[in-house]
Formats: C-alpha cells, sequence, structure tokens
C-alpha cells in the first residue's frame, strides 16, 4: 500500500529586548528588515552564495541609509511640534540626541 | 502549569473547514498576546490550546506598561509554496516601549472567533523595561518558517 505523510510544523521565533529606557537601534532594524528580503540558503552553490551575501549587504547599506534618513526626518519634525507648542527645552533635549 | 510550543490541534483541522486565510491584506485578522513570566503561568497551553479564552480564563495574559490586553495586530505574509512545502510568514512584531514579562505568546485569528493557531514559547522570560520587545518570525522558508505544511 502507498501512503502520504503530511505534517504541520513550526518554526521558532526569536524575542530581542532592549536595553531600559533604549529603542531599537537602526542597525537592529536594518538586520530584521535584511532578514525578511533576502535569505541565503546553507547548501546553495557557492558561487551563487556569494553573489547573493553580497547583493544582501548592498541591501543592507541601502536600508540603513534611508532609515537613518526617516530617523532624521522624524525627529525635525518632532523638534518642530514641541517648538510650535512652547516647550523649547524639551525640543532642544531632543535635537541633542 | 507550562507552555509548550506547539501548533494547535484544533488549527490543523480548522485548515481543513477553510476556516483560518492567511492571505496579505485581505486574509484573516491574527493578533499575538503574550503569557505572563513562568513562575505565574496556571494553564496548560500548547497543542491542546483552542482559543484565546484559554489564556484569558486561567489569568495567563501578561499585563503591564504599554502592553494592551489582546495583543498585538499581526501583519500576514501571504503563504507561499517551495518544493512540497507551504508555509506561512508575519512581518516581526515589535511592543514599544513596554515594561512586562512574558514566557511566551499565542496567535490567535480574530476573524474566526479567536481560534488558537500556534502557542510560541520564548525559551526564558523576557523582561523589557521601558524598552522594545521585537518577535522576529523565523525565516520564510521550507525547512524554518512559522508554520508548515510539509
Amino acid at each position: 500500500m502507498m501512503g502520504e505523510k503530511a505534517k504541520a510544523l513550526n518554526g521558532f521565533a526569536s524575542v530581542h529586548v532592549t536595553e531600559p529606557g533604549v529603542g531599537l537601534s537602526v542597525d537592529e532594524i536594518t538586520s530584521m528588515c535584511v532578514g525578511k528580503l533576502i535569505f541565503v540558503g546553507p547548501e546553495v552553490p557557492p558561487a551563487i552564495r556569494d553573489q547573493a551575501v553580497a547583493f544582501k549587504e548592498h541591501i543592507r547599506s541601502v536600508v540603513r541609509s534611508y532609515l537613518l534618513q526617516a530617523k532624521k526626518s522624524e525627529r525635525t519634525t518632532s523638534i518642530g511640534v514641541l517648538n510650535q507648542a512652547g516647550f523649547h527645552d524639551a525640543a532642544e533635549l531632543l535635537r541633542k540626541l | 502549569m507550562a507552555i509548550t510550543q506547539a501548533i494547535c490541534t484544533t488549527f490543523k483541522k480548522e485548515l481543513m473547514t477553510a476556516t483560518h486565510d492567511f492571505t496579505a491584506g485581505t486574509g484573516n485578522a491574527f493578533k499575538l498576546a503574550l503569557f505572563k513570566a513562568t513562575a505565574s503561568i496556571t494553564g496548560t497551553h500548547g497543542a491542546a490550546t483552542t482559543n484565546y479564552s484559554g489564556m484569558t480564563g486561567a489569568a495567563d495574559e501578561t499585563s503591564g506598561t504599554g502592553y494592551t490586553a489582546g495583543g498585538a495586530a499581526l501583519t500576514n505574509i501571504t503563504p507561499i509554496i517551495s518544493g512540497t512545502t507551504a508555509f506561512n510568514d508575519f512581518s516581526d512584531l515589535t511592543f514599544s516601549t513596554v515594561t512586562l514579562t512574558s514566557r511566551g505568546a499565542l496567535i490567535y485569528n480574530t476573524s474566526a472567533s479567536n481560534a488558537a493557531v500556534i502557542v510560541l514559547d520564548f525559551g526564558a522570560d523576557k523582561s523589557p523595561s521601558a524598552g522594545d520587545m521585537t518577535i522576529t518570525f523565523p525565516t520564510a522558508a521550507a525547512s524554518l518558517a512559522i508554520i508548515r505544511l510539509a
């Protein structure tokens, strides 16, 4: 008799906790993003793997640069909001971060 | 009592009754709720878990600053096939500026009366203190993805 085996399998999520009072860094978010975009399997032929790894690192630098820009822009906006609301000390504190 | 990482058994049956749809954008709405610290968990959660109500009934959901009961919404990534394995993925999930302790999580389907999908065990208590806690789902690959049908 022939039969077919089927299984439901689960993977394992990892959990990262930042230091108290600190959010995720740009590099941490970049790694999460790049990990979602590109996966290089362990059994890929070496020549292809090398190209994929190089492309992954290129993507990493691109994503990182845009995340840095987003962070700066968000801070600019937040500083503007604080200044407009009259919280100049808070705005200055944020500007110096 | 304890958490045991497992795909919920009822979920397997519910797949056969078209209860769950992981399609991005148009599919069901899934959420991830966090369990309490290991020592505080009174219920048994794992393959036999059927619903989010199992977590709340045992009062085993965590609480803390920045955490809302019920957990947070997950972003579906449409399932795909690789070889003979079908699998899904979710976008990584960050609980921002939270103070709590959690040993694991329950993913459940709010579009299907909170039917349980999978119980996750973090391996140890995680305790962010006014920080970010990020749950990173495994690589969406046939041998690694969070939920796979092989």
